[in-house]
Order: C-alpha cells, then sequence, then structure tokens
C-alpha cells in the first residue's frame, strides 16, 4: 500500500537542530595563579557504530593514557511518538510552485530535500522539493535564472550536479508540487553532562536551564521552515560519590527534552486549478412567499409562529412559518411553506389565534421544482484575471455569479 | 591469659629490618620503576570539598612491584564505549615498599609520609597515567608485628585539564595530548618560531592581553599554531606573539576540538549552518 520511495531526512535535521544548541558552551575555571582558563565542552550525538568510534579514539595504542576526558556532554534519540494535540487536517495540501532542473547525467549522490540548491554561475538558488527521476530536481522558492549547463550544489549534502547544456529548466507553469499536511511527531531525546567534579557540572547546567521556559524554540528548515518547540521535561543528577574507595565517581546530568516537529509525506504533482465552479442548489423550505390577506381579518399574526389552514393546528391542510406581518398593507411573509394554501381561505395563527382570509400570494424566491443536479439556483464561476496567468503569477480573480431563472 | 612471654614472634627490630630488606630487594629485582606525581590542589572548594584546578608539578621515580590482583593483566572493566565515547576503566594494583617511599618521597617533601588518594601513578611500561583510589597499609597484616608495604588501589586516570608540569615528557604530553586545545591559523608573512610551553597572546604582554594560550605545537609550513590553557578571546587579524616570534592571526574556528576524537561540536554546527536551522529567526531568550 505505501511504496513511493522518499526521505527527507526530518529526524536527521531535529538531531542537528537540537544540538546545535548546546555545541557551544564553555567553562572557565580560575587557575592557581587567579588567570581564568576557558574550556570548551565536547558535544556528541551518542550513538554511534563501535568499530569508528574504536578507531577514531584508541586506534592508536599510546592513546589510552587516561580513562576519559571529562566534562563532556553527549546526547541521543530515546522515543518518537504521535502527538495528537498537533493534529491537523491530514486532507489539506501543502503545494508551492516549482521548477524542474534537468540534469546533463546522475549525480553520484541525492539532494536531500528541504536544502537549498545554489549554481555555481548563475548564483541561482531555490529549494529541493523531490528528486522526480536520478536526472531531475524540483525546486520551490526559486530566486534567480539558472543557467544551462552550469554545476549546482546542494548547501547541505554538498551534492553537486550539472545541469543539461541546453534545456537545464523546465518552468511547469501549469502545474504545482503538493504534500498532504505534516504529521506531528514528538522526539524525546536526553543530555547527558559528565563532570569531574561538582562545581563543573553545575557550571554547564546553569548555561542551559535558563533558556528553558521550558521550552526554547528553534526555526528549522526542515521540507518546510517551522518553529520546532524544545521543552525540557525533566532533569536528574547521578552521583556515585558513595561506595568503595576502589570505584570511581561519576557525575552524571540526564536532561530528557521533548521536540515537538513534524513528519512529512512523499511530494506529489498536479495542474493549477485555473477555474472554479460553484453551484448552489435551493431548499424548498428556504422560499419566502408574501400572503397578501383580504380585509376583515382579525388578530395579529406573530414573527416564528406556525399559520395553518383548516379546524386546527394538528389537522392543518398546509403550514408555514412567519416571517413578518404588515398590519397595514396586510401582507404576511411566510416560509416552509408544507402542501399548497387556498386562495378565500382563512389563514389561521396557531398561537396568536389571529384568523384572516388569504386573498393572494407571490413567491419572492423559488428554487426549481427540480433539485437534480443539472438545475442549481445559482452558478458561481471565477476564473484569474488574465486567464493566461501562471501560478507564480499576480492574478486577480473574475467573479461570474448566475441565478437560474 | 596473656601471651607467653618465652616467645616473641614480633618484636625483633634486626628481623623487622631484615624482613624489610628483603621486601625492598624483591621489589628492585622484580619489580619496575614509575612515576609518583603527588597532587597539588588549587582553589579549594570549601562548599564542595573539591578544587577547581589540579596540578601535578612534581615527578619521583620509585620502584614497584604489581600485586596480585594484576598478575595477568590490569583489572577493572576494561574498554567499553559509553554515550561519553571509548572509556578505558583499567585499573591497577601496585605494591611498594614503606621504607622507601619514605627514602625517596618522604625524603624530598616532608609533607608526602605516605602514598595520598587522588595521587597519580605513571607507568612507563604501558604509558598509562593511574589515579591511586585507595592506599591499603595493612597487607600483608602485621608481620613481624609491622606493616611494611603500601598496596596501591589504581584506577586509570579521568582526566579533566589537570595541569602536568612534570618536567617528564612522556607525562606532561598526556595535557597536551587530551587538554581543551585550538588551532590558530596564521597568515603568512610574519617571523620567528613559536616554542612548546611559553605563553602566546595578543596584546602589550602576556600579563595584559586580550586572550593568551599556551604553545602546544607549531607547524611552520601550515603556519598553525595550536594553544592550550586559554584565556580570553582571540580576535583575527591582530598579531599573536610569545615575545619573540610574531605572527597575524588569520582565522580559527574554536568549536574545532582537534584534541577529543569524540566530540561533534563543528559537525553538529557545519550542518546546521548548511540551512538546517535558521538563525535570522531572533529569539529574546537565546542566540537562536
Amino acid at each position: 500500500m505505501l511504496g513511493k520511495t522518499f526521505y527527507n531526512q526530518s529526524i536527521r535535521k531535529i538531531l542537528v537542530a537540537f544540538g546545535t544548541i548546546f555545541n557551544n558552551i564553555n567553562i572557565e575555571r580560575e587557575k592557581a595563579d587567579g588567570t581564568i582558563e576557558t574550556i570548551k565542552i565536547p558535544l556528541a550525538y551518542a550513538p554511534r557504530a563501535r568499530f569508528v568510534q574504536r578507531l577514531n579514539q584508541t586506534f592508536d595504542p599510546t592513546e589510552t593514557e587516561v580513562q576519559q576526558t571529562w566534562p563532556r556532554m553527549s546526547y541521543e534519540w530515546t522515543d518518537i511518538s504521535y502527538d495528537s494535540t498537533r493534529k491537523l487536517n491530514t486532507m489539506q495540501r501543502m503545494s508551492n510552485v516549482y521548477i524542474t532542473l534537468n540534469l546533463a547525467g546522475i549525480p553520484t549522490g541525492s539532494f536531500i530535500t528541504g536544502e537549498k540548491v545554489t549554481g555555481a554561475t548563475s548564483s541561482a538558488l531555490g529549494f529541493v522539493v523531490d528528486q522526480p527521476t536520478n536526472t531531475t530536481i524540483a525546486l520551490m522558492d526559486t530566486t534567480g535564472t539558472f543557467t544551462d549547463g552550469e554545476t549546482i550544489t546542494g548547501e547541505y549534502s554538498g551534492e553537486t550536479a550539472v545541469l543539461d547544456a541546453s534545456t537545464s529548466t523546465t518552468t511547469n507553469a501549469n502545474r504545482i508540487s503538493y504534500r498532504y499536511e505534516r504529521v506531528p511527531y514528538n522526539l524525546s531525546l536526553q543530555l547527558a553532562v559528565a563532570a569531574k567534579t561538582t562545581e563543573d557540572g553545575l557550571k554547564v547546567i546553569e548555561q542551559i536551564l535558563p533558556f528553558f521556559t521550558p521550552e526554547f524554540t528553534v526555526t528549522i528548515r526542515d521540507v518546510v521552515k517551522h518553529d520546532m518547540p524544545v521543552l525540557l521535561s525533566s532533569i536528574t543528577q547521578d552521583d556515585t560519590w558513595e561506595g568503595d574507595f576502589t570505584e570511581r565517581r561519576f557525575i552524571i546530568w540526564s536532561l530528557d527534552f521533548e521536540v515537538k516537529s513534524y513528519l512529512y509525506g512523499p511530494s506529489k504533482n498536479s495542474n493549477i486549478i485555473t477555474k472554479t465552479i460553484t453551484q448552489i442548489y435551493a431548499n424548498n423550505d428556504l422560499n419566502v412567499t408574501d400572503f397578501t390577506m383580504d380585509t376583515g381579518g382579525s388578530g395579529t399574526f406573530r414573527v416564528g409562529e406556525i399559520v395553518y389552514q383548516g379546524t386546527e393546528h394538528l389537522l392543518a391542510s398546509s403550514t408555514a412559518t412567519v416571517t413578518s406581518w404588515n398590519s397595514s398593507s396586510r401582507v404576511l411573509q411566510v416560509t416552509g411553506i408544507k402542501n399548497t394554501f387556498d386562495l378565500t381561505e382563512k389563514v389561521k395563527g396557531s398561537e396568536s389565534g389571529a384568523e384572516w382570509i388569504l386573498g393572494s400570494t407571490s413567491t419572492l424566491f423559488e428554487s426549481p421544482t427540480s433539485t437534480a443536479l443539472g438545475t442549481a439556483a445559482a452558478r458561481i464561476v471565477q476564473e484569474p484575471d488574465p486567464t493566461t496567468a501562471d501560478a507564480d503569477d499576480k492574478w486577480n480573480v473574475t467573479t461570474t455569479i448566475t441565478e437560474n431563472p | 591469659m596473656a601471651t607467653s612471654s618465652y616467645f616473641s614472634h614480633n618484636t625483633s627490630p634486626a628481623e623487622r629490618t631484615l624482613l624489610n630488606s628483603l621486601i625492598v630487594e624483591s621489589i628492585q629485582i622484580m619489580g619496575m620503576d614509575v612515576n609518583y606525581l603527588p597532587r597539588s590542589q588549587n582553589n579549594i572548594d570549601s562548599i564542595f570539598e573539591d578544587a577547581e584546578r589540579n596540578s601535578f608539578t612534581t615527578s619521583y621515580t620509585i620502584e614497584i612491584h604489581l600485586g596480585d590482583d594484576t598478575i595477568e593483566g590490569f583489572g577493572g572493566e576494561g574498554d567499553l564505549i559509553s554515550r561519553f565515547g571509548v572509556e578505558v576503566r583499567d585499573t591497577v594494583q601496585l605494591v611498594m615498599a614503606q621504607s622507601r617511599f619514605t627514602d625517596v618521597i618522604t625524603a624530598a617533601d616532608a609533607t608526602l609520609t605516605k602514598p595520598r588518594e587522588g595521587d597519580l601513578v605513571y607507568l612507563p611500561f604501558s604509558s598509562q597515567l593511574y589515579e591511586i583510589t585507595f592506599v591499603e597499609d595493612q597487607i600483608p597484616f602485621f608481620q613481624l608485628g609491622r606493616n611494611f608495604t603500601y598496596q596501591l588501589e589504581c584506577a586509570l586516570f579521568q582526566y579533566s585539564d589537570e595541569e602536568l608540569a612534570t618536567g617528564v615528557a612522556a607525562i606532561d604530553s598526556v595535557e597536551t595530548t587530551y587538554s581543551y586545545s585550538i588551532d590558530l591559523t596564521m597568515s603568512a608573512g610574519g617571523s620567528g618560531t613559536f616554542t612548546t610551553g611559553t605563553t602566546i597572546y595578543q596584546g602589550t604582554s602576556a600579563t595584559d592581553s586580550s586572550a593568551r594560550g599556551e604553545v602546544v605545537s607549531w607547524n611552520s609550513g601550515t603556519r598553525v599554531l595550536r594553544v592550550m590553557n586559554i584565556q580570553g578571546d582571540f580576535t583575527t587579524g591582530v598579531a599573536i606573539t610569545d615575545g619573540t616570534a610574531t605572527w597575524t592571526l588569520s582565522s580559527f574556528d574554536d568549536l574545532t576540538l582537534p584534541t577529543d576524537k569524540f566530540a561533534q561540536n563543528i559537525e553538529v554546527e557545519t550542518a546546521a549552518d548548511s540551512g538546517i536551522v535558521d538563525f535570522t529567526e531572533s529569539n529574546p531568550f537565546g542566540e537562536f
């Protein structure tokens, strides 16, 4: 049922954005001579291939001179869950005008959805919507015009590709790219701070906590740019200072965060809608009719009451609801007529007790007798002005309303 | 009933001297030389009872013998990977003659009457720096009524930018290898050669400077100066000097941690700068 291949790297981007919050924290220590030494706290995304880290860190056998260097920080992603409180209408589409860049050949890697692509010669730029084929890239929010044969570079992926020498760009004037509405997910992340002394740990923690109230918002460029709140949900400190003298002491702070973000489905494209037709089908209940009464009646009809013909309300041959009563002109305006009111017969108010003889009727608004689709009461047609406008043009709307006679 | 006055196994000074001599000699024959580094605790925190910055500036060479727990290899949990990278949780048990400690170390520093927890021992054969976590002075238990050895329980040192200035190159290199350092790239056209261990600075003097640090290395080919023990903020386009050599700072990135093989500060920043994070959005409570 699924099966369309796509990968927006949304979670990867979230992890990078999260790391950026904490990658430039320094602490200061006073040395014996009173001068201040600054130390930047190393930060890393913790999970990794063991062999890679082994080779990175201890490939040289002399580099095991110490157990480890502290203080340091790491973070990891622990959980992901759907956030029903931020649910969006899943039938809603996010649409963009896009162009298609035609490549001269198949690039070695892939551009990343949402990343900025820049032309080396033209300096034109745009943001990747999709890679429909191996040799095409769809871009939105473009600025400038790409040049035939120039090299384009993805800012994040570092991927490069050469555009076709003669037809580098397809404008897709009559099409749009769209995705169904993004899906809200919460990611749980944990930041761990390891310190050798209590003071070192506090110096780090106190530079973090005041910024979370309890959220801290980062603007992230994913498939679309959005504000991503990062909520600090809990803080714990584990200090293993008790125990056997031979046991090591570890001071580790664990900060749990909840990141409110979104995941995105695959992109699709479709023709631009250039004309809308709206047909209105009236309901007989909405008909408005003026009853003009003969002279000589009695009582005053009340707005909202039921009027009827017949011996009594429950046995009425026809009914209607009063919308207004003009005693001078003797015009009773009614709606929601059930069955036919006969002329020269009394019209009675069910609540007011008013009784007047019906002289004539006049229908102010009457829907067609048939409710078939072809016989709408009114038709509203909207078209762009000019009608040749593309999706990225500025245009007015011409609205034409036609009523069914 | 009191012990028999006709037998005495625990009071003979001559026998004690003989036993001590045998212990010292056996360690000197079968043992190895190590470096004993007493700890100087600077800026003691009276609340948390910790030292903000420790230094090890003296080294004493003394012989030890590996303890029973270390005959077949180092103890501890060994090498493991944790969320903070690769950790080497080696432990070692060292046996030292009490009299030799007195003769070598106490004689040089009267305040050091016995090995102390927190002091370091450098094992040249494995190039490892161990921290003494516990000093056991009652094993073997009162032979001839006295104890003649210290049994040092040691764990591989957890380094945290402590100052190592012992004069022993192999030990002092631990600081230059693991301390927080940054690489400063100089513009062409400077003069002189920076010397490892000297203080470089931007300003009129080392004491009146906007930034300064201690030279770890200088590559004249690439014009990259690596410094540690950094104070202040370096500024590009401004000369850096140690009083002799003078070069103008061209560029540097303090998020690059060349001495830390686990850190990804610069990788995270580079990825974010490439368009993932929109830094143009301002936040009254932060930089983003």
